[in-house]
C-alpha cells in the first residue's frame, strides 16, 4: 500500500496518463479518502486520481483493469454506508474536478452536469429562472449529483418530489471494461429496457457516471412552513401516520425528537422548543389558493393528535432558520456524544409510531440513546445511535442496535437502506431482506456488466464479500448528513 | 382503432396459482420451450414468432393487498387495471396513471407494455409509481425485488428493467404501487383552434401559468372524428374548492385572449367523452394501417408535428406537449413510409405497433446505443432465452 517507497507500477501508469499533480498516493494524501460520512469502518487505497474528462476516465479504468486493481468513483464522500471506500483496496477515482455544469436547458426542463458538480450548485444556478433540482439530501452544500445517482438520493423534499430516479433521464457512463456507453437521453422515455433505472441507485457497482441528464422542477408560487411540538414521540409519529392516510402529501415531513432538537438549540438556535419530546417540521408547498385547507388540514391532524403548539414559519428568515435546523442537525448531534451511528432503515408509514418505540427500547436495553431525525413522511427513520468511539464495548453496543433495528424494519415489511444504499455497512444484513434468489438475481446483472468484479467490489451483496466490522476499528468521532 | 398482432403458440395455459405458474416456467425450462406472458392481449405483439407456450396470465388474481394508511397496494398481476383501480378508489387513492384501456388491460400487461395516458403530464409514466415487484425469473425462481415503501436503496433497483420489458425478462406476478389520493375537484376545458402555431402557443401558456395541471393534450381532428378538421386543446385542472375558481379564471383568460374561436368549460358529461374519445380514439374511424408512438424532447414537438402534419393532413394526432409524447395514426402504408423516412432521418425515439407491422426492425425502427447492454441484460436475467425470444427491441 502507500508506505512503500518505490511506486508502484499502477501509479507509474496512473501518471503517465494524468501527471503528477492529479495522482495521490502518499499515505498522509490518501488519508481523507479511507471513510465516507460513515466512520466506523476504514480503508486504504493504493493511489486516488482525478480526472477532468469522461475520455480520462475510461483509460483510468482500463488501466486499472491492465493491473487488476480494484477501482471505484467517489464524489464528495458524505454517504453513510461505507459506499465510496476502497473495501478492497485499488484506485478510487475521484470526480470532483468534474464539477461543471454543461448545458441548462430551459426549453426541456433538463440540464447536463458532469458528476461532480455540488448538488445545491445546480439550483442556485437555475433559481433565477425559476427551476431547481428536486432532490435535496441534508448534504446538498457539499454532496456530488453523480453521488445522488448511484445512492438514489432523497432528501426532505423527496415526499412530494421523489428521489434522484425521477429526476434522472440520461447518463454517460465508463463500463468496467473502459467502453464508453449513453444510457437514455433528453426524452423522458426511452425504448427499451431501463437502464438508466438500474444504474441509479446501484451504488457504483455496474459503471461510472461521467455525465448526467437531470429533470429540473419549477419552483413552486408559494409555500408554508410549520413546526408541531408533541409531548411524546409516539403522539408525533402517530400525526405522520394519520396525514399519509388522510392522503395528504406535504412537500417535507420531518421528525425531529428531543434528543435532536437540544443538540439543534445548542448549536444554531433554530427556534425549535427544547420541551418538545418530538417536533414535526412539515412544509406545504403550490398554489397559494391550495395551501390554505392543505394548511387547516395538517393544523387539525396535528391537534388531534396530540400537538401542544402549532406554530407557522412567520417570514422567509424564520423559515431558513428552521430548515437550517434540520439540515444541521446532524452537525449539531457532534457536538453532544463522541460519536454516533446513523441507521437508513425505512418502513411502511403506518409502522412509524412502532418502529420509533423500538429503537428507544432497544437503545436503552444496550445502554445507549438514539436520537431521531427521520424523514416521516417517507418512513425513513434515521435513528442516531450516539455511543463513544473509544469505548469498545460502546461501539460493539451500537452495532448490535443498528442490526436490531434493521431486523426491526424488515419484520415491519420495510427496506435497510431508504437513501444511503448498502455500501460495505450493511453488506452483512443483505440476506436479512432478501433470499438466495433474490441476491442471485441481481449479481446475474453485476457480474454481466462487471465481469471481472474489479468495480466497487465488496458493496452490497454479501456473496464473495468481506465483512464490513471485520475491518472496524476505533477512529475519531464522526457522522455525517441526512 | 388498432388490432394487435395474432398470437402464433402451440398451446396457451391459465395458471391460477403461482405454484401452478412456477411448475410451467420450470418444465419449459428443463424441455427447452418458448413462452410469451399475455395479458389482455391488447398489446400483444409477437413479431411472428412461433412460440411453444402462451401464458396467460388473467388466472393470477389473487393476493389484491391494499394499505390505505401507507398508500400502497400490491396488485396481483392477471387483475384488469380497471377493476384494480376501482377498488382503490373506495378508500379514496389510486394509482394515478390512465393508459388507454377498453377493460381488458390487466396490471401486469400495463407495466409490462409501459402505457400511458394524458395523466402522464403530472404524474409521469410507471416507472415513477410502481415500488416492488415479484417475478417468475429466467430459472423459474420466485423473485422479489424492492419493499412496500416508498423510498428504497436495498439492492438493486429491478422494478425498473422489468417495466416496459413486455415479458422478455420474467413473467410478473404481482407488483406493488405507491399511491395518491383521488382529488374531488377537477375541471375540463375544451377549446378548437385551425392554426397550430397558435395551439402550440396556447398550450405552452397555460402550461406556464400558476394552475395545478392533470393533464393537456393536443388532438388533431381525425383523433376525434373521421371529418373534423380543426385541433382539440384539451386541458384539465384540479384543486381545491378555494382555488378552483381562480384557476378557471386564468384558464378563461388565456383561452379567451386566444384565436380560438371556440372554447368552453366543459360539464362533467361532456367531460368523460371528451377524455375518453382522446385515450381511445374515434371509435368509428377506420382501422389503421399503424400506430406510432414517440417520445422527443419536448422543445421539438411542433416542429415534428408540422413535418407529420405535411405528409397528410388526415394523419391523426394525440399530443402531450409537455412531456413531448406524441401518439400517431398512420392511415396507409403509404404514409407510414414517409412517416418512417423523417423518423430514422431525425433519428426519433419511436415505438410503431399494428397488424402490419411484423419484425422487430419495424416495430423500433431505430436501436438505442445501448443495444449491446440490453443484450447482456436479456442473457443474465432468461439465459435460457425462454421468455418471448426475438419479440423485442433488437431482436431481443
Amino acid at each position: 500500500m502507500g508506505s512503500k517507497k518505490s511506486k508502484l507500477p499502477l501509479v507509474n501508469d496512473l501518471e503517465a496518463l494524468l501527471g503528477q499533480d492529479r495522482v495521490l498516493s502518499h499515505p498522509t494524501e490518501l488519508l481523507v479518502y479511507e471513510c465516507d460520512g460513515l466512520t466506523l469502518s476504514k480503508y486504504g487505497a493504493e493511489a486516488v486520481v482525478l480526472p477532468r474528462s469522461t475520455k480520462e476516465v475510461s483509460e483510468i479504468v482500463k488501466c486499472c483493469q491492465k493491473h487488476k486493481t480494484p477501482f471505484l468513483a467517489r464524489g464528495s464522500g458524505t454517504g453513510l454506508s461505507g459506499g465510496a471506500v476502497a473495501a478492497e483496496g485499488g484506485v478510487i477515482i475521484q470526480m470532483s474536478r468534474m464539477s461543471d455544469i454543461i448545458e441548462i436547458d430551459y426549453d426541456n426542463e433538463i440540464a447536463i452536469v458532469q458528476p461532480g458538480v455540488i448538488n445545491l450548485h445546480l439550483s442556485e444556478a437555475t433559481r433565477k429562472n425559476g427551476y431547481h433540482f428536486a432532490p435535496d439530501p441534508s448534504s446538498q452544500k457539499a454532496c456530488t449529483i453523480g453521488g445522488n445517482v448511484a445512492e438514489n438520493a432523497g432528501g426532505p423534499h423527496t415526499l412530494k418530489y421523489g428521489v434522484t430516479t425521477n429526476h434522472i433521464m440520461g447518463l454517460t457512463t465508463v463500463m468496467p471494461n473502459g467502453d464508453i456507453v449513453e444510457l437514455g437521453g433528453k426524452e423522458d422515455l426511452n425504448s427499451g429496457y431501463d437502464l438508466v433505472g438500474i444504474f441509479v441507485g446501484s451504488e457504483g457497482t455496474l459503471g461510472i457516471t461521467t455525465e448526467i441528464i437531470v429533470r429540473l422542477t419549477k419552483n413552486p408560487e408559494s409555500y408554508k412552513t410549520f413546526l408541531a411540538s408533541f409531548n411524546t414521540v409516539e403522539s408525533a409519529s402517530h400525526s405522520v401516520s394519520k396525514m399519509i392516510a388522510k392522503g395528504i402529501i406535504p412537500a417535507a415531513l420531518e421528525l425531529i425528537d428531543n434528543l435532536s432538537i437540544i443538540a439543534v438549540e445548542n448549536h444554531i438556535k433554530a427556534g425549535f422548543p427544547v420541551d418538545a419530546a418530538a417536533i414535526l417540521l412539515i412544509e406545504i408547498d403550490g398554489l397559494s389558493s391550495e395551501l390554505s385547507k392543505q394548511a387547516n388540514q395538517i393544523k387539525e391532524i396535528c391537534h388531534s393528535s396530540g400537538a401542544t403548539n402549532f406554530q407557522q414559519a412567520k417570514d422567509e428568515k424564520e423559515r431558513i432558520q428552521l430548515w437550517r435546523g434540520r439540515k444541521e442537525a446532524m452537525g449539531a448531534l457532534g457536538k453532544i456524544t463522541p460519536a454516533f451511528y446513523t441507521v437508513d432503515g425505512v418502513v411502511p408509514r403506518s409502522k412509524l409510531p412502532e418502529i420509533l418505540k423500538f429503537d428507544v427500547e432497544t437503545g436503552e436495553r444496550n445502554g445507549l440513546k438514539v436520537a431521531h431525525l427521520c424523514h416521516a413522511g417517507d418512513g425513513n427513520i434515521h435513528p442516531n445511535i450516539l455511543y463513544n468511539h473509544m469505548d469498545e464495548s460502546e461501539t460493539k453496543a451500537a452495532i448490535k442496535i443498528s442490526k436490531e433495528i434493521l431486523q426491526k424494519c424488515i419484520d415491519l415489511g420495510g427496506a435497510l437502506s431508504g437513501e444511503h444504499g448498502i455500501g460495505t455497512e450493511k453488506v452483512s444484513s443483505f440476506k436479512i431482506m432478501f433470499n438466495d434468489e433474490d441476491e442471485a438475481q441481481m449479481l446475474a446483472i453485476r457480474s454481466s456488466f462487471n465481469s471481472s468484479g474489479l468495480l466497487n467490489p465488496s458493496k452490497i451483496f454479501p456473496t464473495g464479500a468481506k465483512c464490513g466490522e471485520s475491518r472496524i476499528r476505533k477512529t475519531i468521532a464522526g457522522g455525517g448528513w441526512l | 382503432m388498432l388490432k394487435s398482432t395474432p398470437l402464433i403458440a402451440s398451446k396457451t395455459v391459465t395458471p391460477s396459482s403461482v405454484n401452478e405458474l412456477k411448475t410451467i416456467v420450470t418444465e419449459a425450462i428443463e424441455n427447452k420451450k418458448t413462452l410469451i406472458p399475455i395479458g389482455g392481449g391488447t398489446q400483444l405483439f409477437t413479431a411472428r414468432e412461433k412460440f411453444d407456450i402462451a401464458i396467460n396470465i388473467s388466472g393470477l388474481t389473487k393476493g389484491f393487498r391494499h394499505t390505505p394508511e401507507d398508500m400502497t397496494a400490491t396488485l396481483p398481476a392477471g387483475k384488469l387495471f380497471s377493476d384494480a383501480q376501482n377498488k382503490l378508489k373506495e378508500n379514496g387513492q389510486w394509482i394515478p396513471l390512465d393508459p388507454p384501456d377498453n377493460g381488458l388491460s390487466t396490471v401486469g400487461g400495463i407495466v409490462s407494455a409501459n402505457r400511458w395516458g394524458p395523466r402522464r403530464h403530472r404524474y409521469g409514466t410507471v416507472r415513477d409509481w410502481v415500488i416492488a415487484t415479484t417475478i417468475i425469473n429466467g430459472k423459474g425462481e420466485l423473485v422479489k425485488s424492492g419493499a412496500n415503501v416508498v423510498k428504497n436503496v436495498s439492492g438493486y433497483d429491478l422494478n425498473k428493467v422489468y417495466i416496459g420489458a413486455r415479458g422478455t425478462l420474467g413473467i410478473l406476478v404481482d407488483i406493488t404501487f405507491k399511491l395518491f389520493p383521488t382529488h374531488k375537484n377537477e375541471m375540463t376545458f375544451h377549446a378548437c383552434f385551425s392554426n397550430l402555431d397558435e395551439i402550440f402557443k396556447t398550450a405552452s401558456e397555460i402550461n406556464n401559468s400558476p394552475l395545478e395541471i392533470e393533464a393537456l393534450l393536443i388532438l388533431n381532428g381525425r383523433w376525434v372524428s373521421s371529418k373534423a378538421k380543426h385541433w382539440w386543446l384539451l386541458i384539465k385542472i384540479i384543486g381545491s374548492n378555494e382555488s378552483m375558481e381562480s384557476q378557471s379564471r386564468i384558464v378563461s383568460s388565456i383561452l379567451e385572449n386566444s384565436i380560438s374561436k371556440r372554447w368552453r368549460q366543459t360539464n362533467n358529461e361532456d367531460s368523460i367523452s371528451y377524455w375518453r374519445t382522446a385515450n381511445l380514439g374515434n371509435k368509428n374511424s377506420k382501422e389503421l394501417f399503424a400506430e406510432a408512438v414517440i417520445t422527443i424532447p419536448k422543445s421539438k414537438t411542433e416542429n415534428l408535428v408540422t413535418q407529420i402534419f405535411e405528409i397528410d393532413p388526415n394523419i391523426s394526432m394525440k399530443i402531450l406537449p409537455a412531456c413531448g409524447a406524441l401518439t400517431i395514426g398512420l392511415n396507409s402504408e403509404n404514409i407510414y413510409n414517409k412517416f418512417k423516412e423523417i423518423i430514422i432521418n431525425q433519428n426519433i425515439n419511436v415505438e410503431i405497433s399494428g397488424k402490419n407491422i411484423f419484425s422487430c426492425n419495424d416495430k423500433w425502427p431505430l436501436n438505442p446505443v445501448s443495444l449491446p447492454l440490453m443484450k447482456q441484460l436479456k442473457k443474465a436475467l432468461d439465459p435460457s432465452y425462454i421468455f418471448a425470444p426475438r419479440t423485442y427491441l433488437g431482436r431481443i
